[in-house]
């Protein structure tokens, strides 16, 4: 009983998403003026170029933010986990120990502001 | 699972945690020459907790995380004299970084507090991954602390960089060998692969992954030909850190060949032993040759560093708990030996230069300087009454012992070739005393006139050092109890 209602309501929302995606494409194709140029028949039109040079050169001040990345990412890994055994298993031991670990984060994210690796210049 | 068990390396994290704050908080023009108290004074505190603290006694050791962390009399031993030797050098770099104006000295001492905290989580290894992380993070912290002088030195930048490139190819090989050994035999935990061991049929596949994890730890130890890093490092990176990295990265270095090779892989003694032998012979031939010819005594010192790691390594090869009490008590007479050593060496080339020749009138200029580098040369090349004689006579006994009990006539032709080489090294060792006291003066060279300064920090790290080398040469009992009950 629970799987079938589950699965309609999946079913009802992918008929939604659908009827509401056709039925934008559709109004915009009617309704939208069609003046065409060469622009328009580029793969991308966002103002990148389509043809150019793949080894493109990037700030080496980029590596500070992947490394910031990095910590954060490994702090929401472990955080999500945590999140969903905290209240039948870890309790408030497993509380302090996350606290702990945070900390040290807080720890690193003061000293990397102070630092100034938050400022581009 | 006992969260409490890795006490002492809480302390050390707590205190990596109370340095960055303090180089947050503290404003940027004042000092932060007062960190270097902070750590040693923290670094006292762990010390005086590991020294409390019991080695079990009984065979189940007690394990934290899913046995990845051992609280083992071994890692009680070894972590003793790891946070000893980051105490001596904090105190060491005070004026040294004073001195020289370091821009990042708050980062420095950071630096120095969790490499120690990385060494003593990887002498506490329970387990192959854990051992791999902490081997890198405290490679990483050395790097850095290599190459701190950038900016003011080159060859310091340049050290570092060499460092860093030749460690992460050791890391690799490590890891390589690490994942063949998972391969073989379906774990990474230590206490795993000894009960598989027990019963494994040897295989190409076994002897490719000991030879790997043999080089990648044969690399941390710096025996020859995993030595190349070793010259350049040692004598380029900030004295203070070449004493700590000589001691505390060696000591833990050993510490892993223990557990992985004699603990973990003892029941493929026959294969490894001879690896391992033949590293140790090239070691004490090429060190020992190598050291004859240096002018500087930095560099110097770095090749007999490498050949101290060759004795060391005697009580791995010989696999026997006389061996590996042998090599504990060396590793300590080795790291209070070192540390006096550099540290006479680190003030005198204040005014004197790296060369030997600036060791020249020290015999006159400075009595206690000259007589403290005497008998710590003299102890690392093994006379009596100094502890060095003591570490090395157990050693060679040891090797000895089991050469003759278990038949290896290889093990004794080592000792004896360790024998003839440790002769050898008395020539350069004297030659340090000879600059000293015999050679004259010239009274043309900078610095030349009166005593060395000797600040309060390098006063307190000779009187400990001194103190040590000469009780462990006089009345060793006492350290050998306490060795004994750590290893039971």
């Amino acid at each position: 009983m629970a799987f079938t209602v589950t699965v309609m309501g999946l079913l009802i929302f992918a008929a939604a998403v659908a009827a509401n995606f056709a039925g934008m494409i559709l109004t915009s194709t009617i309704l939208g003026p069609k003046r065409r140029n060469s622009v328009k028949d580029q793969p991308f039109e966002c103002g990148s170029l389509p043809v150019g040079p793949t080894h493109t050169r990037f700030h080496i001040r980029f590596y500070l933010t992947a490394i910031l990345f990095l910590i954060f990412d490994i702090e929401v890994v472990f955080l999500y986990p945590f999140i969903t055994i905290l209240r039948p298993e870890l309790g408030v031991t497993g509380l302090w120990i996350m606290g702990a670990f945070l900390a040290v984060l807080v720890f690193g994210l003061a000293y990397e502001w102070r630092r100034g690796g938050m400022e581009w210049d | 699972m006992n969260l409490a068990l890795p006490l002492p390396e809480y302390g050390v994290l707590g205190l990596a945690l109370v340095v960055l704050l303090y180089d947050l908080v503290v404003p940027e023009r004042v000092s932060r020459r007062a960190l270097g108290w902070v750590c040693a004074l923290g670094f006292a505190g762990v010390l005086a907790l590991l020294l409390r603290s019991d080695a079990p006694q009984v065979a189940p050791v007690p394990t934290a995380f899913g046995g990845m962390y051992v609280a083992d009399g071994l890692a009680l031993a070894f972590k003793t004299l790891i946070v000893a030797a980051a105490m001596l050098a904090s105190l060491a770099s005070l004026d040294y970084l004073e001195a020289r104006g370091v821009r990042w000295q708050g980062e420095y001492y950071l630096l120095l507090t969790l490499v120690t905290f990385a060494l003593m989580c990887l002498v506490s290894a329970g387990d192959l991954l854990t051992l791999y992380v902490a081997l890198e993070l405290n490679s990483i912290g050395f790097y850095a602390l290599v190459a701190v002088l950038k900016g003011r030195s080159l060859t310091s930048s340049e050290a570092g960089l060499k460092y860093l490139i030749l460690g992460a190819l050791s890391s690799a090989l490590l890891l390589y060998g690490i994942s063949l050994l998972y391969g073989l035999s379906g774990t990474v935990s230590l206490a795993g692969l000894a009960a598989w061991a027990a019963g494994a049929a040897r295989s190409p596949a076994l002897v490719v992954a000991l030879a790997l994890v043999a080089a990648g730890l044969a690399f941390k130890m710096s025996l020859v030909p995993f030595h190349m890093w070793a010259p350049d490092v040692y004598q380029a990176a900030p004295t203070p850190v070449t004493a700590f990295l000589s001691v505390a990265g060696k000591t833990a270095a050993l510490a892993l060949l223990v557990r992985v090779l004699d603990a973990a892989l003892g029941g493929f003694i026959g294969v490894w032993d001879k690896l391992l032998m033949v590293l140790m012979a090239a070691t004490f031939v090429w060190a020992n040759l190598g050291a004859l010819k240096q002018r500087d005594a930095k560099r110097l010192m770095a090749y007999s560093s490498v050949a101290q790691a060759g004795y060391l390594a005697i009580g791995v090869a010989a696999g026997s708990a006389l061996g590996l009490q042998a090599a504990l008590f060396y590793a300590l007479v080795y790291v209070f030996t070192n540390v006096a050593a550099f540290q006479v060496l680190q003030l005198v080339a204040e005014s004197g230069g790296p060369e030997l020749s600036g060791l020249r009138g020290l015999g006159r200029r400075s009595p206690g300087l000259a007589l403290i580098l005497a008998a710590a040369v003299l102890s690392l090349a093994g006379i009596p009454p100094f502890g060095g004689f003591f570490g090395k006579f157990y050693l060679f006994a040891a090797g000895v012992r089991e050469g003759i009990v278990a038949g290896r006539s290889w093990l004794l032709a080592l000792v004896g070739l360790a024998v003839v080489m440790s002769i050898v090294s008395l020539f350069y060792y004297l030659i340090l005393v000879k600059q000293m006291y015999i050679e004259p003066a010239d009274p043309e060279a900078p610095g030349t006139g009166g005593p060395v300064a000797v600040p309060l920090g390098a006063r307190l790290v000779l009187g400990v050092c001194a103190a040590m080398i000469l009780w462990t040469g006089l009345y060793p009992s006492p350290i050998l109890a306490w060795i004994r009950q750590a290893l039971f």
